[in-house]
């Protein structure tokens, strides 16, 4: 006779959860979902003084257990935590996961947030250069989706015959000099924006540049100066640009 | 800087070699006796700790770099303390060579839950515990450390984190955290 397997581990599972207040409106659901180091997912339910469970919350522990590993607030990781925890239907403001409990369901909202805990636990093992480069993809998905208006082109090479000097996003306003856009992660890529910008203005070309830094702190001294002598304007990073850059360009106009 | 024999350049032309190439990795023949005198070598704080702990998402957190300066060993130790439940706490010790792979050699936590393996019924162990590299788990790739181990050997936070600074053996820690070293009466407690 075929095992009820649904009967069976419905019985077990339960057997395997068990609850502790931990504060007066804080209880915590131990459940037998681990990390890697032994320690169990840190799920808790807060609930109003009647014992009504408001939300889930990992009281922070998701975020405190990646710092051991890696930078949580370095800004590629912490857009990739902010955007794993999003996917994942979970709200991730100030370094705490919760989830709203919206039904009287439960199970569904752990399991959802376990899986959330678990996802965003992972970043840990994402390669620092993995992690940088979601800059560039973002930057692209900005333009593509917010200032899609614009007409944005990307990958513009303004002088002929010289196709290294290439332009990440040509801005069209009409009647307007074009804004040149450049991104800018490292070195490497300053350099090329300030020979950009520089042979753009020998040449006599009509434009306003702009760049947009992931974190314009890391530059070194002598790569800030170069790119803030040559350039009409820089955004030091991405959520700068965001909160801002529409406005700019608009004042370009 | 000492060459480490227990660390490795990562070589070779497989997928995952490729993109790990540059990098460093620990050397698969990494003995238990090697990290132990990783976790157990005089050090010498030469970074200090902030004066106060910064608050962070959610959390505490504050640390310092220590080295073997005789061996060439470079180490951070961290702490952090959930401000919500300060009993979730965590110390650690990471090897830090400047040009190696980073390995988190050692918690100290609080009593913030079961530890594995997790008991029919839920019965919880509200103790504090210890995570400890493994060679066993380096030598298979794995990540080093393994399941808690509980201890009673402390209590709070700063008993942890006395506890902690003499088991690492960081021989000015007095300098930064002397109040540590106070006798405390059983009635003095606020």
């Amino acid at each position: 006779m075929a095992m009820d397997y649904a009967e069976t581990l419905s019985q077990e599972f339960g057997s395997f959860v068990a609850t502790r207040q931990r504060r007066p409106d804080l209880v915590q659901i131990l459940l037998p979902f681990q990390h890697e180091d032994g320690d169990l997912v840190d799920v808790f339910v807060e609930q109003t003084d009647e014992g009504r469970p408001v939300r889930l919350t990992d009281a922070g522990m998701t975020l405190m257990r990646l710092s051991y590993y890696c930078d949580t607030e370095a800004p590629g990781r912490a857009n990739v935590i902010e955007r794993i925890a999003r996917q994942a239907g979970v709200d991730s403001s100030e370094g705490v996961l919760t989830l709203d409990l919206a039904t009287d369901d439960l199970y569904p909202s752990l399991m959802q947030f376990v899986q959330a805990v678990t996802r965003v636990s992972s970043v840990k093992v994402f390669r620092r250069e993995v992690v940088r480069s979601l800059f560039y993809e973002q930057l692209r998905d900005f333009v593509h989706d917010e200032l899609r208006d614009l007409s944005p082109s990307q990958n513009v090479v303004p002088l002929p015959g010289r196709p290294e000097l290439e332009v990440d996003y040509e801005l069209v306003l009409p009647g307007q000099r074009p804004v040149y856009l450049f991104g800018v992660r490292d070195q490497a890529k300053a350099r090329l924006a300030a020979v950009c910008c520089s042979e753009f203005l020998r040449s006599d070309l009509r434009f306003v540049s702009c760049i947009v830094h992931e974190e314009f702190d890391s530059l070194t001294k002598r790569d800030r100066d170069l790119v803030t002598n040559l350039a009409d304007k820089q955004f030091t990073d991405l959520a700068e640009f965001r909160l801002h850059g529409r406005r700019w360009i608009g004042r370009c106009a | 800087m000492i060459p480490n024999p227990r660390i490795r350049d990562i070589v070779g032309d497989s997928e995952s070699q490729a993109q790990c190439r540059g990098r460093r990795e620990w050397a698969v023949d990494v003995t238990q006796q090697d990290l132990d005198q990783l976790i157990s070598c005089t050090k010498r704080m030469v970074a200090p700790p902030r004066r106060e702990d910064e608050v962070r998402g959610g959390h505490r957190r504050n640390g310092f770099v220590a080295e073997d300066v005789a061996a060439g060993e470079r180490f951070q130790v961290f702490t952090r303390v959930l401000v919500r439940l300060p009993e979730n706490s965590s110390i650690g010790l990471i090897h830090d060579p400047p040009d190696g792979a980073r390995l988190l050699l050692l918690r100290y936590n609080g009593q913030h839950g079961p530890t594995a393996p997790f008991s029919r019924g839920g019965e919880w162990h509200a103790t504090c515990h210890i995570h400890r590299a493994y060679a066993r788990r380096v030598q298979h790739g794995l990540e080093a450390w393994g399941d808690g181990a509980p201890t009673q050997a402390w209590a709070s936070y700063e008993q942890a984190l006395h506890a902690f600074l003499l088991d690492v053996a960081v021989e000015n820690w007095r300098d930064y955290y002397g109040h540590l070293d106070q006798p405390r009466l059983p009635l003095g407690e606020e």
